[in-house]
Order: structure tokens, then C-alpha cells, then sequence
């Protein structure tokens, strides 16, 4: 165990050698740069500043970044282009700003695409689109949000219905160890060789899960690889269902029989969603009595493919007494295949799935309500019931279950569990409401310890010993490696350890 | 309180306030109340819609951004300084007079932010916290000459002339000593740096039969007074254009510039009929009552690009984010010459990028406006053009001053579509 140096009794050496090391114009300790750098999605519950932010453009420069910080024992956080709790640096420190590593190369012959860490996942999918081709787990953030980041958390998305997680997709990483090392895991480390990057298992153990969820505690990410698959965007459509409040039982089962069946991606929300869509006369009406929302997107590469999907998931629907909505589909999600000509029409008739990207869903429930608190955890299925009810007693506990607090849920239905995010709508500058929030986490979290929730995103900061110690073992052995490979406790510190 | 009744009001005390924003800025008064969340799509690195076919802001989100790269030069940091300052958490300085004078008011940003919509822009909260900031600061630096000369000599350049210098000799109506609704407001690039565009405008006029009249002496449009900061000073000299307009029986104004189309359609719209040139042209054309011929473009040059001006593809006159849009008309109007075939920039439409010459960046951050400029000529020369066309002489000059500058100077000429069409008539 070794104590971290405070960067500021060192940071003046330390910045001139970084200034050296990456060019005095990818250093900044600019006290506007050190407040936007500390934000992140978590910003009214977690906000710390770094001493020091640089930007690397190759990974040679993250490890040289991290040999610096060491040799200094300073702190290191990376952040990729958004950030929840996790790239919030702690103790501050060094923050690198990973958006300027960001090349993509698109394999096509090995269907495989190699990412530097900063890239975004929307920059990676549009890129490959140019080869038709995709990595099929599209999350539902912004362009901002990072491949690493996403290979971390690690993201779901649309398409997590079939495909799992997107560390399910990833064949191997590239990481800057403290040391100043690269290491390169899984097929990565065939780069090098004439048959290059095609498969995650090399000879030996296989560390790329090692890489997972690790918050930076082992070092930094610099790149990925990732497994694509053939994609047209002609090759999708979509269904949308409507359950009532008794319904949630039934409501669940047709879930998971559409997950029994591979179908590509099924989308679970409640009434609070689409409420500000019905105010702004985005959708003109929905069954009054409907509260429960069931969207589909099918992925089939031929019409009788893609019928076949549907036809599976309106029997799953039906079978439980769900309605289906063509018009919550075309307005709600995107094209059905009844939609006209939905492939020519106008310049983008998908909507965009982001949060709050522009014309997206998620834009106006934000605009007509405020920020949002979201948690995030996976389940097992079996708990879908259990989850929801305990979320809606404690917001009415709390006098937040309203559409002032908008309180919706907008949960993935994974391939090996039930992705659960609740969202609170908030205003992050009322004190009344921060200590309603504050009080919700405090309820609504340790649920998600008994039913075997894992932490993603702002909650990882604030529950990590209760979530961590419940490995048991397995913790005490994390802290050994942890040891091994960052003696000087530099990573990203009070995240994971 | 309405907006308008907190202008007045504000207009007494001359304190300008975020008050009429505070629905974007996390009041706690009202709900709903929003803000910035940080969601990082106004910088990052990808498109904000990846499933759509158009190329829509995939590297490019914020000209400061672009190019210093990092996070206080983007939408969302202006926007957060805004709040903090508005919630009383962050004071005016230096620092933040620095980073907020570094947007280019292009208005990227309120396509591709998705909170922000129908009653403010993002680029509006910008521009009326810069008037905080002047009013506690002054000047940015770069800004206190311009500002001097607009007020001393109603323009930009500090030129002691009447606008209407470049008409001498072209028989051209003076509105004062003839009776006519539609004022050809050529401003002050083309009155004084690029009087071929106002006299290639005349001419096309002129041959349609349209009765039109000039002032012999325009006052400014405000529209540089306004982006540095000086927003009472913007204000008078509104004030003095309607005066005179109505005063001349002035009924339709029509401007060869992009941002004093936007200035005054956004600030008289409703009293008088603002057009933008091309809008006028597109329809005289259409109508039959221009006509270009077959004649030789340029040096013989005849593959055109078009450059959308963020004014006219993005604002357009307008008070709120993507309610109009000139993008079609300018269009229109190349087409109609046979000489030419028109080619398109990757960059186009609403999500056109700046040139580097508004919001007073090219007074303020002239290394920035260079770049983007440079930028832009090789854009549009990898398209294989041999002219970069533009319709608001504003961006014309700065790119051709930039062109001009280029150690490797591409084979491409900076014309505007007046010129353009004028050389065909």
C-alpha cells in the first residue's frame, strides 16, 4: 500500500512534463476546463474537479500519461464523453479526456471493427454503415457516450433482447497499465501476427472480461475490438404493445416469452414515458386505460424473416392480453413494415433513440419535465414484478409518483436478465427536490443489493462497498490484483476499492 | 411577466437579465423547468442521429469547440456557465467572457441539442448572457474598434461614405426622391468591400421590371453591435431603421446579407415583408421575370458549390430553433443558370457549418475564423469545384481574405450567387 501524492503539491512539475510529453495545447488546468470536466450525468449528486486535464491522441500517450501520474502518485481518472459517477475523479488529480482517441478501423473481411477508446458508439455504427454492417447493441445515450465506456459499464441497448451486453460483442482489449505498459487481451493480442484480430480466445486465459466494470482500477482502456454483424436498417421494424395496471403479471410473461424467442430487441416503459409524447401531440391517442408499454424492434434480413419475428412477438403479446398500437410503433419507436415507404420518405425516418438527441424520445420528456435521476441494475426476471412495485410505492411514498417527478421507467429486456432503469424527473437547483432524490436512492438501492442487482452508471460511487463486499472472496482477490498492477493506488481511487 | 414586458423593463434600467430563459435554466420557480443534463451531444464526436442517412454533425458540433477541442468552447459549457451565473453561482469574469465570446452564434447547436425547443434558442440564451457580460466588461478584446466604427461611421470597416457608393453611376432609384415599398438593403460588405455583389443585384432587379429604391445612406442592420455584446446600442439602431423605414412608405426590404436579413426579418418581421435576396430572386424566377442566358460563367469556370450561411439554412429571421429556413431559394437560383453545374458540400442544409466570420469570432478569435474558413475552401474544393458560392457578402469577403492568405492557393473563386446570376443576365 502506498499513499497518493495531493496533485496540487506536485502539479506545476507534473503539468510541465505532461505539457512536454503531449504539447502544452493538450494540457489545460483552466478552472472552466476542471468544472466541465468534473460534471457528468451524475453532476447534482457527484461533482469533483481535476487538478489537470490532458488529452491523449494515441494510446503510447495515455501510457506515458499514466507512467507520469505514477512516478508522481497522483491520481488518474479517464473520462470518456459524457461520464456518470464512475469518470468523476474522486480525489482529483490527472483527468484524461479520451474523445481525441478516436479511430476507427472497419475490417469487413474478419467482420470486425477496431476501436480507439474515445470513439463514440454512434461515430463506430455510423462507420459501419458505410459497410452495412453493425455491432448489433445500440445504447440509448449520446453521441458522446465512448466505446470503452460502453465495453465498461457494460452497456445494453436495442438489440440486448438477442445479443446480450456489448462486452458480450467485444473480442478483445488494449489497455496503459500504471507502469507505462500496453497490454493487449483477447484477440488483440494477435494484432500483431498474420492472421491478426479474429478470435477473443488466444492460448491461455483469457483476460478480456478482466476489463470489464473495472472503472479504471487496473488502468486505461486505449482500444477494442468488437464483432460486427451484416445490417440494413431496411431489415428492422416495429410493434408496440399497450398492457393495463392489473396486467403487469401478464405483462411481464409476454416479455420474457419474446426473450425465450430471440426476438431482436423488446423495450419495456409505463404510462409516465409517453405522457409528454401525448401533450405535445406527438401520438393523438393511446387506450386511456393503457400503462404498460411494450415496444419491439424485429431484425429479420428477409420479408419472410422478419414476419416470422413479428408473428412470434404479436402471439407473445396477444397470448397475454396485450393490445397492439400501430401508431404508438410508427410514432413512439419507429417504421413498422406498414409504414409507406418508410425506406425513401423523408430525411430520417428513424427517430432518434438517444436520451436527448435531437427529435428523440427522451428530448421531450426531458424538456417538459427537467433533469434526470435514473438507477440502473439488472434482475433476474422472476423479480419483474417485485421491482416495479417497490419502485411505485416508495415514489408514492415520497409524493414523487405524479407528473411533476415523472417517474417512468424504461427498462431492457437483456437476453440473461431484465435491465431495470427508473427515472426521476427533477430539478437539479430546488433543494426540495434534491433531498426527494437523495431520499429515493436511499430507498430504492439496497432492493437492488437483495435482488441481485448489479451497479452501473452515478450509483456505482455511491453503493460500491455494499455492492463490492457482497462478492465475498472474490473482492479480496479484485484488491490483490488491483495491488499488482497499480501498487500505488493511483486508478481511479474511492470508485471500486 | 411576458418576454416583451421584461425587455421594456430591463430596457429602463439598461440591466440585461437571463429572466425571460429561466425555463432553460432550472428556475425553481416554475415547472416545467429544464437545462443542460450534460448529456455531451452538442460535443461529442458522432452523429446525433446514427440511424439517419443524411451526414449530420458526425465531426463537427461547435466551431470553438472544433477547434480548441476542449469542453468549456461547447454549447453545453456556455450553457452551464449561464445557469450557475443565473442561479448566482458563478460570476462574470475574464475566464468567462473569453470562453462565451467564442461562440459563433452559427446556431449548430439548437439542432442538435433535443431539450431546448419552440419558445428560445440556445444560441439566443448565448448571445443575451454576452449582453451581461459587455454590460460588466465591456468589449471583448478584438470587438472595441469595430463597435467604435459601427458608431461613429455605421459600419464595421470604419469607412466614411454612404452606403450607397457602389450604385454611382448605375442609375439606381434613391428611395428619397422616389416613391417605392421595396428598399434593396445592400449592407455594408457589399456597399463597400464587394460592390459587385449589390451592383450584380441591381441588375438582375433591374431586368425583371421589379420598382425598387436604395437609401443613399443605410443605417447599420445591428447585427455586429448585437453578437459583440452592445445590445443597446443594437437596439437604437433598430429602432432607427424602423423610424426611416416607415417614415419611406417602406413596405418590403429586401438584403443581399444573410445576417441582416436575420436581424431585421427577426425584429420587424411582422411590421414589414423581409427577404432574403435569394427568396426574391427564386420567386422572379419561377415567375418568368428573370431569365438567365447561356453565357460563360467566370474564366469559363462552370462547377459551383453552394455554402449554406447558418443565418439563412439555420435561423432565417426567426425567434425560435428550426422554424424557417432559407436552403432551397438559393438553390433555386443557381439552377436557373445553365452554365453552371451545381455540386454539394458534405456540410449542407440545416447542418451547414459555419465559415468562421459571425458572432464577431472573426474580430475576436481571427486564428479561429481562419482555420474554420480554411476549412471550408477545402471542403469545397474536394468536391471538384471550381467556384464556392455563398449568398451573404459577410462570409464572401472572409473567405475570399483567407483564400487569399492560403499558402497553397487552391484553384477555387469566392463569388456570390448575385454575381453569379448577374453574370447571366
Amino acid at each position: 500500500m502506498s499513499s497518493r501524492a495531493s496533485a496540487k503539491q506536485v502539479w506545476p512539475d507534473t503539468v510541465e512534463q505532461l505539457k512536454t510529453a503531449l504539447g502544452a495545447q493538450n494540457v489545460s488546468t483552466n478552472k472552466l476546463d476542471l468544472f466541465m470536466y468534473g460534471r457528468s450525468l451524475a453532476w447534482p449528486f457527484l461533482m469533483r474537479e481535476p487538478d489537470i486535464v490532458v488529452r491523449p491522441h494515441s494510446p503510447m500517450d495515455v501510457a506515458t500519461i499514466l507512467r507520469i501520474a505514477n512516478r508522481a502518485r497522483i491520481p488518474v481518472t479517464a473520462k470518456g464523453g459524457i461520464g456518470e459517477g464512475a469518470s468523476v475523479p474522486l480525489e482529483g488529480g490527472i483527468l484524461i479526456d479520451l474523445t481525441t482517441l478516436n479511430k476507427i478501423e472497419v475490417h469487413p473481411e474478419d467482420k470486425v471493427v477496431v476501436v480507439e477508446a474515445g470513439a463514440s458508439w454512434h461515430e463506430m455504427l455510423a462507420e459501419l454503415r458505410k459497410h452495412d454492417l453493425t455491432v448489433p447493441i445500440w445504447p440509448t445515450y449520446e453521441s458522446a457516450a465512448v466505446c470503452s465506456a460502453a465495453f465498461v459499464n457494460p452497456s445494453h441497448g436495442y438489440g440486448s433482447t438477442r445479443y446480450g451486453v456489448v462486452a458480450d460483442l467485444c473480442l478483445g482489449v488494449e489497455a496503459a497499465l500504471p507502469n507505462g505498459e500496453l497490454l493487449r487481451v483477447g484477440a488483440l493480442a494477435n494484432e500483431l501476427t498474420q492472421y491478426g484480430v479474429f478470435f477473443r480466445y488466444p492460448n491461455g486465459p483469457e483476460f478480456t472480461g478482466l476489463w470489464t466494470q473495472v472503472e479504471g482500477n487496473f488502468g486505461v482502456i486505449t482500444r477494442l475490438a468488437f464483432k460486427t454483424i451484416d445490417f440494413k436498417k431496411e431489415w428492422l421494424s416495429t410493434q408496440f404493445f399497450t398492457f393495463k395496471r392489473d396486467q403487469l403479471d401478464e405483462c411481464g410473461k409476454a416479455i420474457f416469452k419474446c426473450v425465450r424467442s430471440e426476438i431482436f430487441d423488446v423495450h419495456f416503459n409505463d404510462r409516465w414515458w409517453v405522457i409528454p409524447a401525448i401533450k405535445e401531440g406527438v401520438v393523438k391517442e393511446l387506450p386511456e386505460d393503457a400503462w404498460f408499454l411494450v415496444s419491439i424492434i424485429n431484425f429479420g434480413r428477409t420479408e419472410n424473416e422478419l414476419k416470422a419475428q413479428e408473428e412470434i412477438a404479436l402471439n407473445a403479446m396477444k397470448q397475454f392480453g396485450g393490445k397492439e398500437s400501430v401508431e404508438g410503433a410508427e410514432k413512439l419507436v419507429g417504421p413498422t413494415r406498414y409504414t409507406p415507404k418508410y425506406e425513401s420518405g423523408p430525411a430520417e425516418p428513424w427517430p432518434a433513440w438517444n436520451l436527448v438527441g435531437h427529435d428523440s424520445w427522451g428530448s421531450r420528456n426531458t424538456r417538459n419535465a427537467g433533469m434526470w435521476l435514473t438507477t440502473s441494475a439488472h434482475f433476474p426476471y422472476r423479480f419483474f414484478n417485485d421491482v416495479y412495485e417497490y419502485n411505485e410505492k416508495i415514489c408514492k411514498d415520497l409524493g414523487i409518483w405524479n407528473e411533476r417527478y415523472l417517474p417512468w421507467h424504461d427498462s431492457f429486456a437483456c437476453r440473461d436478465s431484465f435491465k431495470t432503469e427508473t427515472f426521476q424527473i427533477y430539478n437539479p437547483y430546488n433543494p426540495n427536490d434534491m433531498k426527494l432524490m437523495w431520499a429515493y436512492l436511499e430507498r430504492y438501492l439496497p432492493l437492488q443489493i437483495t435482488r441481485g442487482g448489479t451497479f452501473h452508471g452515478l450509483t456505482i460511487q455511491f453503493h460500491s462497498k455494499a455492492a463490492m463486499e457482497k462478492l465475498g472472496p472474490l473482492y479480496e482477490w479484485m484488491k490483490k490484483m488491483r495491488d499488482e498492477l497499480d501498487p500505488n493506488h493511483i486508478m481511479n481511487p474511492g470508485t471500486l476499492f | 411577466m411576458t418576454a416583451q414586458q421584461t425587455n421594456i423593463q430591463e430596457a429602463k434600467g439598461k440591466v440585461t437579465t437571463l429572466e425571460k430563459y429561466k425555463r432553460w435554466l432550472y428556475a425553481s420557480d416554475i415547472h416545467p423547468s429544464s437545462g443542460c443534463t450534460a448529456c455531451g451531444n452538442c460535443y461529442g464526436r458522432g452523429p446525433a442521429n446514427w440511424l439517419a442517412d443524411e451526414h449530420n454533425t458526425a465531426d463537427w458540433k461547435c466551431v470553438p469547440f472544433d477547434y480548441y477541442g476542449w469542453r468549456r468552447y461547447s454549447p453545453s459549457a456556455f450553457w452551464e456557465i449561464a445557469t450557475k451565473n443565473y442561479h448566482g453561482l458563478m460570476e462574470i469574469d475574464e475566464d468567462v467572457q473569453e470562453t462565451l465570446f467564442s461562440c459563433a452564434q452559427c446556431g449548430l447547436c439548437n439542432e442538435i441539442c433535443g431539450v431546448i425547443d419552440r419558445d428560445a434558442r440556445l444560441s439566443d440564451i448565448f448571445k443575451t448572457f454576452r449582453f451581461m457580460i459587455y454590460e460588466k466588461m465591456g468589449p471583448l478584446k478584438g470587438h472595441e474598434k469595430p463597435i467604435e466604427n459601427i458608431k461613429k461611421y455605421g459600419n464595421i470597416h470604419g469607412i466614411d461614405a454612404p452606403t450607397s457608393i457602389w450604385a454611382s453611376g448605375l442609375g439606381v432609384k434613391m428611395v428619397k426622391d422616389h416613391n417605392t415599398e421595396t428598399l434593396l438593403f445592400s449592407g455594408e460588405d457589399a456597399s463597400y468591400k464587394l460592390p459587385n455583389v449589390a451592383k450584380s443585384a441591381a441588375k438582375v432587379l433591374k431586368s425583371s421590371g421589379l420598382d425598387f429604391g436604395i437609401f443613399e445612406n443605410e443605417v447599420n442592420s445591428g447585427y455586429y453591435l448585437e453578437v459583440m455584446g452592445d445590445r443597446w446600442g443594437a437596439e437604437q439602431l433598430w429602432k432607427k431603421n424602423f423610424d426611416l423605414f416607415k417614415k419611406h412608405g417602406i413596405k418590403k426590404v429586401v438584403c443581399l446579407s444573410a445576417q441582416d436579413y436575420h436581424v431585421l426579418r427577426r425584429e420587424f418581421g411582422g411590421e414589414f415583408e423581409v427577404l432574403h435576396i435569394t427568396e426574391l430572386l427564386a420567386h422572379l424566377i419561377s415567375s418568368g421575370r428573370v431569365k438567365a442566358g447561356n453565357n460563360k460563367l467566370v474564366d469559363g469556370r462552370k462547377r459551383v458549390v453552394y455554402h449554406d450561411p447558418c443565418y439563412l439554412a439555420r435561423q432565417a429571421g426567426s425567434r425560435s430553433p428550426r422554424e424557417r429556413r432559407v436552403v432551397e431559394e438559393p438553390r433555386s437560383v443557381l439552377k436557373a443558370v445553365p452554365a453552371l453545374e451545381l455540386l454539394e458540400l458534405e456540410k449542407k442544409g440545416r447542418w451547414t457549418w459555419c465559415a468562421g466570420e459571425c458572432g464577431g469570432v472573426k474580430q475576436g478569435y481571427p486564428e479561429m475564423a481562419s482555420w474554420r474558413a480554411e476549412r471550408l475552401i477545402e471542403d469545397a474544393v474536394s468536391t471538384g469545384a471550381e467556384i464556392l458560392a455563398t449568398a451573404t457578402p459577410n462570409e464572401q469577403l472572409h473567405l475570399m481574405e483567407v483564400l487569399s492568405k492560403m499558402g497553397k492557393k487552391p484553384n477555387l473563386k469566392v463569388m456570390d450567387v448575385m454575381e453569379i446570376l448577374g453574370q447571366s443576365i
